[in-house]
This record gives structure tokens, C-alpha cells and sequence, in this order.
């Protein structure tokens, strides 16, 4: 009896020692959650915030995924040691709480959201510059934001991260990718019937929305989203028990991940206004990037509006479609670079 | 709602069939325990527990729970649960458990601050954000029981799956996983 208290005696304790032990990455920084439209939004801002200089991340998705991914990154780890990173996370996405209404399901709301956050961190730290960041669908907010009014003076540049500013061609050019793909590995003999019926859904599915899952679930199959699955965890190095058990992580983070979304951006695009984006700007794009495939990077780059000397395309080679996770410290060294040569 | 309401009244009604004429156990049990959401973020539970039958080898109980955890820059949650479950006990002195139940749930945002945007746009300060949720309960769990002379005295470990209806108004499951131990008496 008394050999069976110690040892439920210890039990308790390694409980209560490792739930209390705190990993200094997840408490680093200044945490704050702001309330818009019932949606709670999580705010971290991480880094050199004395430096003055803040990148402002707008994250991918819409729902499937967060912005404390970026901060998983080795390359956003190193940006952090010279500047503040802003890492947020958009409502229904994440590890955001609250209970967001229906009508909230769209890129105006989202785009809304964004310049309340925004507006916290100029109020909060008044940053001497920033920087806005967008990652693939945040490169649809950031698009959206950078064509307001007068938002383009709150900024000292733009940094598009394999994002989106074409939905019709980002579509036709995901099918294009994937089919290609599709045909290589058909001849290749892998998964010959998978891909026949990707050939056979694209056959009779002409018509389609952003809502719609196969494209994406295609496109992932194919290698559209990670260029090499063995480099990305080489190069990545995610303590995922440390996500799962010691971080601000938690199962809405899982069920965000599945839940789909409820945004149906048909035909969005502003590539006929590209030329209005006039800040500086740097373009990053995975060569191999099926989701939003590398054209687009070219497309945005020739569009923008900023002097010739003023833009930047930067193209990762051993990338698809999250090069901040395949190349992280070629992915820093490109955005500190663009930077510097802001000062 | 409803529905889960009638299937728990099932069990309930449904368990009393399997009430048997066996040894008396105990009535009442409390139990204190270690709660941890996802197992790490830690908070305690304190319940009550009425047994609805006279049979010591399989336990009929109706379980009242209040609890909280802290999950560090996420939630405070404060926590009350009801269940109705069953237990078997086996004469090695192990035994295994299930129960269902429903809950509320009172979510506090945890972090250095908490602002909301108002109206005209601005954005201020604000005391407390948290929402409350009313979700299903599912548990299992094993355990040990120690007799004494005068009680029951039982080690148990039960993770808890909570099924968050309202929350960003997609069905959201949450776990947590107690240890603690169940103080058993007539």
C-alpha cells in the first residue's frame, strides 16, 4: 500500500513538473488577443521589437493554417533576431477563438480584420517601418489592403510570398500543373488509377469554385505543396511535441486544419491594378510550387507599379509552395537583404 | 440536443437492467485529480459521484465535476460537468469505466491582454474576453481500488473528450486527461 502512494506520489509530480516547465520559445515575445465581430484573434509579436522595424505576416489558408506556423520557421527565426515579426492568426483559422457569425465568411472580413490588427500594432509600438508580409492566400488580404486608400503610406514595403492575386489563373494554372504532373506519373507507373481519376475529375468537372477540394487535394498528391518532404523536415526541424503539448497550440488548431472553408473567392483577382502597388516590393515563389504555380510570380512582379529599382523576384529552386519552410535561411537572408536596402 | 439527451436517458434507464443483486459496495465517492488539457496544460478537478445500484462487480454512478486548466497564452477554462456512466469492477481489484455527459464550459482568453475594436473603430482595452460553450462529455478510464476498513480508496486515470458545439459554429472536440484518486464510502 504504501509502495503504491510513493508511486502515485510520483506520477503526480512528473505530472505537475511537466505541465509547469515553460519552453522559452512560447513565451517569448508579447502576447495579445483582439475582439472584432466575435472573432478572437491572437496576436504575437516576437523578436528584435526594439529594433523598430516590423514585418507584419499575413498568413495562408483561408482556415487551414496559422500564423504561428511562420513562427515555427527557422527563417522567421532569424528574421526575429533583427526585427519584430507580427504573427496573427485570421478568424476560423488557427488557434483564433470566439464565435464568428456567418457573414464573416468572406475576403472583405477577412481584409477588415487584417487592418484592425494593423491599426493594434501601430497604436501599441508606433514601429518606425513596416513591412507587410502575405503568404499565399494572405497574399489576397495583402493585395486588398495595399489597394485601400492611403494604406500603402503606412508601409516601408511589400513582401508576396507565393500568393494569390489571380484566382481565375491561379485555378487554370493549378489544373495545368497538376495535370502535367498527373500524365508524368502515369507514364512513371505511380498510382496509375489516382491519377486517371484526377485526369477523369478535371474531364468532367470544366466549372469550378475556390470551395471546391479535389484541385487542392490533387495538387498536394502531386507534390504541389512540398517540393521534397525529406528536406522540409531536415530543414524545418519542428519539435512537434513541443507544438502539441507546450505551446499555445491546441485542438482547434487540428480541427481548423479539416473544417474547410466557407469562403468562396470565384474569380477574385486584381491583376488589372497591379500597377497601383507602387511601395517597394519583393516577390518570393517555390520553382515548384503547385498551388500557386511560379507564372504568377511573374505576373505580379511585371505588374506592380514600383520603380524598376524598387521590386525584387526571387524565385527558391528547391521550393513549391512554402519556400519560408523548404529554403528558411535563403528565405531570411532575401527578406533581410530587401530590408537593408530600405535604410 | 435532443437527441443526445435521449440516448444519455437510454443509458441510464438502459444500465439499470444490469443491475444485479451482488455484494453492497459503496454509495458515494469524491475524487480529486490533476487535470491537463492535451495531458500538459494543467488545472485540477474536484467531483462527487452517487452509485444507483447495490452491486459492487458493476457500477452504476451519476457524476457532478467542476474543474478548471490553464492553457498558457490560449484559455483559463472553468469547467462543470454532469455524467451518468457505469463502472466494472474486477476482483483483482481493477477496474474500467465509461461514462456520458453533458457540460458548460466558461472560456477565459489567456495572454499579456485582451482588446476589442468598438464601433467608431477604435480600439481599447478590455477586462476579459471568454466565451461558454455547452458541450458533450464522452470518458473512459481505468483504475485500482484499495480497500480499507471504512472506504474505498481508488487510483484512476481518465482522458475526457469534450465535443464543443458552438465553437466557431463548427463542431470542435477537446481533451483532457485526469489523474487523480477516488475516495469511495457507504
Amino acid at each position: 500500500m504504501k509502495k503504491t502512494y510513493q508511486i502515485l506520489a510520483a506520477i503526480c509530480l512528473c505530472f505537475i513538473l511537466f505541465s509547469c516547465e515553460k519552453s522559452d520559445f512560447w513565451t517569448e515575445g508579447e502576447y495579445y488577443h483582439l475582439e472584432h465581430k466575435k472573432a478572437i484573434l491572437p496576436i504575437w509579436v516576437k523578436g528584435n521589437i526594439d529594433s523598430g522595424v516590423f514585418i507584419f505576416t499575413i498568413h495562408g489558408g483561408p482556415t487551414a493554417a496559422s500564423g504561428h506556423e511562420f513562427a515555427l520557421s527557422p527563417g522567421f527565426q532569424e528574421l526575429e533576431k533583427d526585427y519584430a515579426l507580427v504573427y496573427w492568426d485570421q478568424r476560423e483559422s488557427g488557434i483564433a477563438q470566439g464565435k464568428p457569425q456567418d457573414e464573416g465568411h468572406s475576403l472583405e472580413q477577412y481584409t477588415e480584420d487584417a487592418r484592425y490588427v494593423f491599426q493594434f500594432i501601430q497604436e501599441k509600438y508606433r514601429p518606425s517601418d513596416i513591412f507587410l508580409m502575405g503568404h499565399s492566400w494572405g497574399g489576397a488580404i495583402g493585395h486588398s489592403l495595399l489597394l485601400e486608400e492611403g494604406f500603402q503610406d503606412e508601409l516601408s514595403g511589400w513582401i508576396l510570398v507565393d500568393g494569390m492575386s489571380n484566382d481565375p489563373k491561379e485555378m487554370a494554372e493549378m489544373k495545368r500543373w497538376t495535370l502535367e504532373k498527373a500524365d508524368s506519373l502515369i507514364s512513371r507507373g505511380e498510382r496509375v488509377e489516382f491519377w486517371k481519376d484526377c485526369i477523369n475529375w478535371y474531364e468532367s468537372n470544366p466549372q469550378y469554385s475556390s470551395m471546391s477540394k479535389p484541385p487542392y487535394q490533387f495538387a498536394l498528391a502531386a507534390g504541389g505543396d512540398l517540393y521534397d518532404d525529406q528536406r522540409y523536415l531536415d530543414s524545418a526541424k519542428i519539435d512537434f511535441i513541443q507544438v502539441a503539448l507546450k505551446s499555445p497550440f491546441s485542438t482547434d488548431y487540428l480541427f481548423s486544419q479539416v473544417k474547410g472553408t466557407k469562403i468562396d473567392y470565384t474569380g477574385w483577382g486584381v491583376s488589372d491594378r497591379l500597377q497601383e502597388i507602387t511601395l517597394p516590393a519583393l516577390v518570393i515563389w517555390g520553382r515548384h510550387d503547385g498551388i500557386i504555380p511560379v507564372t504568377l510570380a511573374y505576373d505580379c512582379f511585371n505588374g506592380y507599379g514600383s520603380p524598376a529599382g524598387d521590386k525584387y523576384l526571387e524565385i527558391f529552386d528547391y521550393s513549391a509552395h512554402s519556400p519560408h519552410f523548404e529554403e528558411p535561411l535563403n528565405f531570411a537572408a532575401k527578406v533581410s537583404a530587401f530590408i537593408k536596402q530600405r535604410f | 440536443m435532443k437527441k443526445s439527451f435521449v440516448v444519455l436517458l437510454f443509458l441510464l434507464l438502459g444500465s439499470s437492467a444490469a443491475f444485479s443483486q451482488g455484494d453492497p459496495g459503496p454509495r458515494h465517492g469524491v475524487h480529486v485529480a490533476y487535470l491537463g488539457e492535451t495531458l500538459t496544460h494543467p488545472g485540477l478537478s474536484i467531483g462527487y459521484e452517487k452509485h444507483l445500484n447495490e452491486d459492487s462487480k458493476f457500477q452504476v454512478f451519476i457524476r457532478a465535476n467542476i474543474g478548471f486548466y490553464h492553457h498558457y497564452r490560449n484559455n483559463n477554462t472553468y469547467m462543470f460537468t454532469l455524467e451518468t456512466g457505469f463502472r466494472r469492477n474486477f476482483s483483482s481489484g481493477l477496474f474500467l469505466e465509461q461514462s456520458l455527459g453533458v457540460g458548460y464550459f466558461y472560456r477565459q482568453i489567456h495572454g499579456d491582454g485582451q482588446f476589442t475594436v468598438n464601433e467608431n473603430g477604435s480600439i481599447v482595452e478590455k477586462g476579459s474576453l471568454g466565451n461558454s460553450f455547452l458541450p458533450f462529455v464522452a470518458n473512459v478510464g481505468l483504475g485500482y481500488h484499495f480497500q480499507t476498513k471504512k472506504a474505498q480508496i481508488s487510483p484512476f486515470l481518465r482522458p475526457n473528450f469534450y465535443w464543443k458545439m458552438p465553437f466557431n459554429e463548427t463542431p470542435n472536440m477537446q481533451m483532457t486527461v485526469m489523474a487523480g484518486i477516488l475516495y469511495s464510502f457507504k
